[in-house]
């Protein structure tokens, strides 16, 4: 890729990755947000595999409904995407939720509006869409650090791992994939600079 | 060509900027309750709230601790009556239950075929409009009855029959016979004032308990348990148990005597035998109140000796000839307690009238510390009536729910109690078409006898062309739905509510929420409502109040201070109201014998019209020149000699002895091979059906159900502790049950625990385990609905979801239980199937 050709990785795209990881992990893709998908087109990029493409609209975004669902929802979710549910806590929310509330009191960030049905707030939806805010807000590095040094890192990587391997649609396992970069390269650039857990 | 991970992440977030509008309105969740106009009081930054439990039917009161909007503990509520202050295990465990990160929260339609397992997230907007549009077509097509609401547990019984009789369907599956039909119907034919006796064991010397598991599974459990250890630590008073099984219950008794599942009345008919042998009776209290004269009582109790009891049960002839003497000494401060190890039998109608009968013959009934009763099994309904308007009844018929077969399931009007077990084999037969199945707070798939057959039929999309199940956790029928919806737990939903009262004076209880639902979990007082007013046609009109809070106030008016002083107190209790002591003895007054007349013959005073019968109601008998209550049965004397139900019997061409009689049950009686066994099965104190399975808190204390072996049984079978066992378990065979060929029903694999603490031709498994869907603590890796798996060891695939127990032994024992109904009643016996049990290699 040449270096007219490459997109700037910035914190305004790291916030608009964010926001879309959340997005994407909030709810079921509807046909708007397919058919964005869909007009993606970049070689190794991939959205959206072949045999999806091939079938109607509505049966492909019926398809990743009942695939968010089996993901996330239930009955009985292959990877429930709560901090809580990921720590093996008997309660839902929990101290994470707790934390993650303290944390946005303690610094002034608002909680995401979010139009979402979301059970709890530390859902990996909630956790991104703020990380998405501070990077959009320039927040100040230590309370970029401290959202993922206390609340992503602990959990998210295992989680979007078992995403990735577990889903059996592209857009999840890049969503997770591109989850995974993320949390990784903010790890190695808090390492360089001393901050990483 | 190869990407950095700097370029992927820009890539990524070029499609970002790309799709845009992601712009995220609104709030996540649910505005949180507002607690400026809550009740309860605020203790610091917690709120303690009173409501009502429903870890199981006990419905003990509760206070829970709330701050900032989240639960954090549930502990008793002392104003409570009846359980004054105690909660078991099940209670406290609320907040596992509520913020189980498994439970269902969001409506799902299936997508692909039913028992796929394939779902998707959909609205309850959606919800609503495909069940409005296909109840309101039910309803147009003037077939009512092929809607079918199939409860388990149901403690909102308001809304619930309000709701199905506005539609018209009387087709109502219940559990009743799967729990205790046989213990009612008994209540019912003798005293007939309440299908629910509650000794007053507070005030009693000696509890004789048949099969009552009341330290841990009883209907009312906490408010029993607390009087009988009171009676014990205040007055001394001796606890006897006959029970196959060592239970906790029976461990906590100064004497437990291990009997042969099926022989308490027998016990309970050779100690009448003693008694009235002996002169230890209560001779005038029998003559006088009993339809049965003393001597004849007698006559009848003489073929019933100690001897013949001693060699059925396995009970020393000279122990039954004690306790009976005991019993008898400490009348009228003595009572019976028995529940399912004496009734859930094919002959346990005919125990639980032998067991009664021993009351009446001490003259014990209705005394302080005797065999007691409330005429409410719950809140006064004549001080609380149902708000107005009230739909009439369903005129429809449905046969499955009439179940005529067993006449006396419906035999009492008012408390008709179904036979839940042949529903589904009845549906298989096409006895009745059906449209829509409603699935409330239960896992027939999971629970019921041959569940096999339960699933099929489900699976079967001719018979159950649409089924909605409404339920906090995923469950084992929830997977045969085609629409699941999420129920509140009740943490988080309103109840009127009350249970049979302990103290022998009602009260009315409030359950309300304490939380906001999580997720978009609703309640049947939101979703009845709603439903109505879209399907139209008139239901509407029975549900006109805003909002449950609106219809509450109305419910609780006759309360001073109404719904505000039950949001306070959560529970309330007429201070003036006296305890039930010896109802039938009350004087007439003159107002009530107003306009009455007298049968000369049989002394039964009557006045007016029964509204629904169209007959004279009668009010009273005259005793000894007295205008006195009586019993509210046909004779209003106890009815030893119940003609009621031998008539009832009769109409369907069915015998039913109207004496207390024993009636051997007929798998029994033939020689037993070695390798053969009765088994039973019980209930743990912390498990409640399918309810409870999810909660990492109860289960980490009761996880694991290997079946309990008595030692001898054990050697004689070559066994040891530990050891792998192929249980294979056989239909009836005699005919009088509906499905009697003596045919293989099931087999399950799974491990043996040796104690003297089983009878030795019993193997006891406990039927709360084998769950294969549910969630990670519910469901065991491997089990599976055909082949149950029982894990052993640690878990194959390590998984910090996986709780510490993960791969301990699990097994479904329902799916070895045949249809197997009392012919009486149609309760279902639990204890009495055949098994073989065959040593398998390690």
């Amino acid at each position: 890729m040449s270096e007219s050709a490459r997109p700037a990785w910035d914190t305004t795209a790291k916030g608009d990755l964010c926001a879309l990881l959340a997005r994407l992990f909030a709810g079921e893709p509807d046909l708007a947000l397919y058919r964005q998908l869909c007009a993606v087109e970049h070689p190794t990029l991939t959205w959206v595999e072949p045999a999806l493409l091939a079938l109607p609209e509505a049966h492909a975004v019926e398809a990743l409904a009942v695939e968010y669902c089996r993901l996330f929802i239930g009955p009985q979710p292959v990877s429930p995407p709560y901090a809580s549910a990921q720590g093996g806590e008997v309660l839902l929310g929990g101290r994470p939720r707790t934390r993650l509330e303290a944390f946005l009191a303690r610094h002034g960030v608002p909680a995401p509006d979010l139009a979402w049905r979301i059970a709890s707030p530390d859902h990996i939806a909630v956790e991104l869409a703020v990380l998405a805010r501070l990077y959009a807000g320039d927040a100040p590095a230590a309370v970029v650090q401290e959202l993922l040094t206390q609340h992503l890192w602990p959990w998210a990587p295992a989680w979007l791992a078992d995403v990735a391997s577990a889903t059996r649609y592209q857009l999840y396992r890049t969503a997770a994939r591109l989850g995974m970069a993320l949390l990784g390269d903010e790890h190695v650039s808090a390492e360089g600079q001393g901050h990483g857990s | 060509m190869e990407l950095s991970r700097r370029d992927f992440l820009a890539l990524g977030a070029a499609t970002a900027a790309a799709v845009g509008g992601i712009g995220l309105l609104g709030r996540f969740g649910r505005a949180p309750l507002d607690h400026a106009a809550w009740a309860g009081k605020t203790v610091g930054v917690v709120q303690r709230i009173p409501s009502m439990c429903q870890g199981c039917t006990t419905a003990c009161g509760v206070i829970a601790t709330v701050k900032d909007g989240r639960l954090i503990s549930i502990f008793g509520n002392p104003e409570d009556p009846n359980s004054q202050g105690s909660v078991c295990a099940k209670g406290v465990a609320g907040p596992s239950m509520l913020y189980d990160p498994y439970r269902l929260l969001y409506p799902l339609r299936r997508v692909g075929a039913r028992g796929e397992g394939q779902w998707k997230r959909i609205t309850w907007e959606e919800a609503y409009v495909e069940m409005a549009e296909r109840l309101r077509a039910i309803r147009e097509r003037g077939h009512p009855e092929e809607l079918a609401w199939q409860q388990g547990r149901n403690r909102s019984s308001d809304i619930i029959t309000r709701f199905l009789n506005a539609f018209g369907t009387p087709t109502t599956f219940t559990h009743r016979a799967l729990c205790s039909l046989n213990r009612r119907a008994a209540m019912l034919s003798m005293v007939g004032d309440t299908d629910w006796d509650t000794g007053d064991y507070e005030h009693s010397d000696y509890i004789l308990n048949f099969g009552c598991n009341w330290a841990e599974a009883h209907q009312g459990h906490i408010p029993t348990a607390i009087r009988i250890m009171r009676a014990r630590e205040r007055r001394g008073a001796k606890i006897v148990t006959f029970e196959t099984r060592l239970s906790n219950s029976a461990a906590l008794s100064d004497e437990w005597f291990c009997v042969k599942p099926g022989t308490d009345g027998l016990i309970a008919l050779a100690m009448g035998h003693v008694i009235c042998r002996e002169g230890l009776w209560d001779r005038p209290w029998v003559d006088t109140w009993s339809n049965y004269p003393a001597d004849e009582i007698a006559a009848h109790l003489a073929q019933y000796t100690p001897e013949w009891a001693a060699r059925e049960s396995g009970v020393p002839a000279e122990t039954i000839v004690r306790i009976a003497r005991e019993f008898a000494a400490a009348t009228p401060r003595c009572t019976t307690i028995n529940n399912r190890g004496s009734h859930a039998h094919w002959n346990g109608f005919y125990n639980d009238r032998a067991i009664m009968l021993l009351n009446a013959l001490v003259g014990n009934m209705g005394a302080p510390g005797g065999l007691c009763w409330s005429p409410f099994s719950a809140w006064d309904t004549r001080r609380f009536p149902a708000p107005s308007p009230v739909p009439p009844r369903p005129t429809a018929r449905s046969v499955i729910t009439e179940a005529k077969d067993w006449p006396l399931a419906n035999a009492w009007r008012g408390n008709e109690m179904r036979v839940g077990t042949i529903v589904y084999q009845w549906l298989k037969e096409r006895r009745q078409q059906l449209s829509f199945l409603f699935t409330y707070n239960t896992d027939q798939a999971w629970a019921w006898p041959e569940m096999g057959l339960v699933q099929e039929v489900l699976r079967d999309e001719e018979l159950i062309p649409f089924h909605v199940v409404l339920d906090v956790t995923y469950s084992e029928t929830a997977h045969l739905a085609d629409l699941i919806l999420p129920w509140a737990t009740w943490m988080e939903r309103w109840d009127i509510d009350s249970r049979p009262p302990l103290g022998l004076v009602d009260y009315v209880g409030l359950r309300q929420p304490v939380v906001t639902p999580l997720g978009e979990a609703k309640d049947v007082r939101d979703i009845f409502p709603e439903l109505a007013r879209r399907i139209g046609g008139g239901m509407e009109q029975y549900f006109p109040w805003k909002t449950t809070e609106e219809y509450l106030e109305e419910y609780f008016k006759p309360v001073p201070g109404g719904l505000a002083y039950m949001r306070q107190h959560g529970v309330w209790m007429d201070a003036q109201k006296a305890p039930n002591y010896r109802p039938y003895e009350r004087a007439l007054t003159a107002a009530e014998l107003d306009g009455s007349t007298t049968d000369a013959a049989t002394g039964i005073i009557y006045q007016g019209e029964d509204p629904a019968t169209k007959q004279p109601r009668p009010i009273g008998i005259m005793v000894q020149g007295v205008a006195r209550r009586g019993f509210s049965t046909p004779t209003r004397k106890l009815e030893v000699d119940s003609q009621f139900v031998k008539g009832k019997g009769e109409a369907v061409g069915k015998t039913i002895e109207p004496l207390p009689v024993y009636d051997p049950i007929p798998d029994h009686q033939r020689p037993l091979d070695v390798d053969q066994l009765i088994m039973i099965s019980f209930k743990w104190n912390v498990h409640n059906a399918h309810r409870t399975m999810q909660s990492k808190w109860l289960q980490e204390i009761v996880h694991t159900n290997p079946a309990w072996l008595n030692p001898a049984t054990a050697g004689r079978l070559g066994l040891t502790e530990g050891d792998w066992v192929e249980v294979t378990s056989y239909r009836p065979r005699h005919s009088q049950v509906p499905y009697d060929d003596g045919s293989v029903v099931g087999r399950l694999k799974t491990r043996v625990h040796l104690t003297e603490g089983v009878h030795p031709q019993v193997i006891a498994i406990s039927h709360n385990h084998g769950r294969w869907v549910g969630g990670p603590i519910a469901a065991r890796p491997g089990v599976e609905a055909a082949e149950p798996f029982p894990g052993f060891g640690g878990s194959p695939a390590p998984d910090e979801r996986q709780p510490w127990w993960s791969g301990e032994l699990s097994v479904a024992q329902n799916n070895l239980m045949p249809i197997y109904p009392d012919p009486r009643s149609g309760q279902q016996a639990y204890h009495d199937t055949i098994v073989r049990v065959r040593k398998l290699p390690t």
